[in-house]
């Protein structure tokens, strides 16, 4: 294999991941939080992708795009924690059953308002060009896709680590009647914890949108390999959704570029190394909920 | 148990088959409605309810992890389509006969079964959700890009294939046969069913959806007891769908496709998880509402969703149990006004 050639599905593998982790990061959180299984985690994607679009389309300006896609993901996350999640706060089957019908309702809807057909997303005309990798043509859109999901990482990290609501947050991870009993509210943290976590994940649909394009079935595409993140990283560890993305990313890419079918086997078989291995994930932590 | 009831209550003989009649007089009503069904029937409906006999067998496979143990799997359609798949490129590609077929599929679906158990059951219950989900989903990418042996999208026509005979009655032979065949098949896997959950084994397996740390501590391997329940599921799966591929006479990626095991879902929710008649209601009423309402809509999907998402927050035991339920408070309205008046 080429030097130039290793470089453009690395990198191609490195923006994949960003995407997975946009997904994964806000679904490890909430599961570690209020270890609810959140499996219409993937339909803020596929909302933001197809908002997004929508305003990008309308106004011309991209910004204005991802703006509305995360807030969309924002609104939709708080309605769902606040009407169908907490009915069910502590019942691990029924969240799980609801959530797969809410899964299928957006989707549906997604269908019904645009159609099932893929739509073209344009890539916004600032970030079109290609740049030149050792003699590959890369798009800089890609790059685009990288740096800003590093960006999130850092971002949503400091924040982890260093504020008071992170240290809240990740004490909640850890023991959730301990915070209640130290007088914090948690069910509101909980709210907010879904809410970002719904704004990730239709950040990571609507910059995702000019590399995947839209289409309704993008959610549920993004999911498995979002899910095979969240495990390999361990179930509520940020960090860990981070580095399980790159992993499944680069699987993909690479695995991809050999044989198609391979990408989705070599996914799996480490996610069952990793059961085998470490039940709790990478990054996981011992005991938990 | 409500058996035993009624063999400690009366006395055996005349009345104790009575008394069993009149205990399941709605199933035995279907049933003898289920019977004579076919010569009034136009070969469509026939059609129709052969799809939801298999489909029950299907979703009493489910039912039985979902409804019975607590266990929630993704990836159901991965041994539907095995069952699809595997069986049926066995009688066209290599030629085994039906019979033989059979236990080839039953033990990759069990050995499948016990390595998926052992390396997701230790942990949380959700990892076997999603491992299932990533499993059924690798094997219907497959599926769809190895067209050559499995015809991809576009499906794979079993009409070749000779069915098989047995007392010179074609087994899925259009119309009557295979709506018979699969019938009888559908009443012994219920009656299995009935029998199993209500047996001490059954009894365990309720007890780990109730409360499994408990049960580990009464001294019950939870994990055995699991894959076990995991291994008779998917033989009832497989089972399941090697019969569908060979009535439809056809195989489709679909089969294994994330949109069975949401079929199967629904079906199991919707009719009454761990309820026994659930599955047979559930399997009738996903397909027949699919038809009606696919020919009046597009977007019938959204209204199964929207319907199942209701049922899930309001009757969450499903429509059976809620139906009943209902009945039984208009019963007491009803016993009331008796004795009003009397």
């Amino acid at each position: 294999m080429s030097l130039p050639l290793f470089l453009s599905l690395f990198l191609d593998g490195i923006s994949l991941a960003m995407l997975f982790f946009l997904i994964a990061a806000g679904f490890s959180l909430i599961f570690g939080l209020m270890s609810v299984l959140n499996l219409a985690h993937a339909s803020f994607f596929l909302w933001g992708t197809y908002v997004g679009r929508e305003v990008f389309l309308l106004t011309g300006s991209f910004l204005l795009g991802i703006l509305a896609a995360v807030i969309t993901g924002l609104v939709m996350g708080l309605l769902v924690e606040y009407f169908t999640i907490r009915p069910v706060y502590g019942k691990h089957l029924f969240q799980i059953l609801m959530t797969v019908g809410l899964l299928l309702v957006f989707e549906e809807l997604v269908k019904l308002i645009w159609g099932s057909t893929v739509l073209n997303f344009p890539r916004p005309e600032f970030l079109a060009e290609s740049i030149d990798i050792m003699g590959r043509l890369f798009p800089v859109y890609r790059l685009f896709i990288i740096v800003m999901g590093v960006a999130v990482f850092l971002i949503v990290y400091l924040i982890l680590n260093r504020s008071k609501i992170g240290i809240t947050v990740r004490a909640g991870v850890e023991d959730d009647e301990m915070v209640q009993a130290l007088g914090i509210d948690v069910r509101k943290v909980f709210s907010g914890v879904f809410a970002l976590g719904a704004g990730l994940a239709a950040l990571g649909g609507v910059i995702g949108g000019p590399f995947l394009g839209a289409y309704p079935d993008i959610g549920f595409e993004m999911l498995v390999p979002a899910l095979i993140v969240v495990i390999i990283g361990g179930l509520g560890s940020f960090p860990g959704s981070f580095v399980g993305a790159i992993i499944i990313g680069l699987s993909q890419s690479f695995g991809g570029y050999f044989i198609p079918e391979v990408a989705m086997a070599l996914n799996v078989s480490i996610m069952a190394l990793v059961l085998l291995i470490k039940p709790t994930g990478l990054f996981g932590i011992e005991g938990g909920h | 148990m409500a058996v035993e009831k009624t063999l400690t209550q009366t006395n055996p003989g005349k009345g104790l088959w009575l008394n069993l009649i009149w205990r399941y007089k709605f199933a035995l009503l279907i049933l003898v409605f289920l019977l004579i069904f076919p010569y009034f029937a136009s070969l469509y409906h026939l059609r129709l309810l052969t799809e939801v006999f298999i489909f029950t067998v299907f979703a009493i496979s489910y039912n039985l992890l979902l409804g019975y143990t607590g266990i929630v799997s993704l990836g159901h359609a991965l041994f539907f389509g095995l069952g699809g798949y595997l069986g049926g490129l066995l009688m066209l590609e290599v030629g085994l006969p039906f019979l033989l077929v059979i236990p080839v599929i039953l033990v990759v679906s069990v050995v499948l079964s016990v390595i998926i158990g052992f390396l997701t059951l230790r942990v949380k219950a959700i990892f076997f959700a999603v491992f299932t989900l990533a499993i059924a989903e690798l094997f219907w990418i497959v599926s769809e890009r190895w067209s050559g042996m499995t015809g991809g999208s576009d499906g794979m026509s079993l009409a070749a294939l000779d069915f098989p005979e047995i007392f010179g009655l074609e087994l899925f032979g259009r119309g009557m046969e295979v709506y018979y065949f699969t019938l009888i098949v559908m009443v012994l896997v219920y009656l299995f069913f009935s029998r199993f959950v209500s047996s001490p084994a059954g009894r365990v397996l309720e007890a780990i959806r109730e409360n499994e740390t408990r049960t580990q501590v009464l001294g019950y391997s939870v994990l055995k007891f699991k894959i076990v329940v995991i291994t008779i599921s998917g033989i009832l799966a497989t089972l399941s769908g090697f019969f569908y591929a060979l009535t439809m006479r056809f195989l489709h990626t679909s089969y294994l496709a994330v949109d069975t095991t949401l079929d199967v879902l629904l079906m199991t929710v919707i009719g009454g998880m761990g309820t026994l008649p659930g599955p047979f209601a559930g399997a009738l009423i996903v397909k027949l509402l699919g038809r009606v309402m696919s020919s009046i809509t597009e977007h019938w999907l959204l209204i199964f969703g929207i319907l199942y998402v209701l049922i899930v927050l309001f009757m969450p035991e499903g429509l059976v149990p809620g139906v009943k339920e209902q009945a039984a408070r208009l019963r007491a309205v009803g016993n009331k006004l008796f004795k009003v008046r009397g």
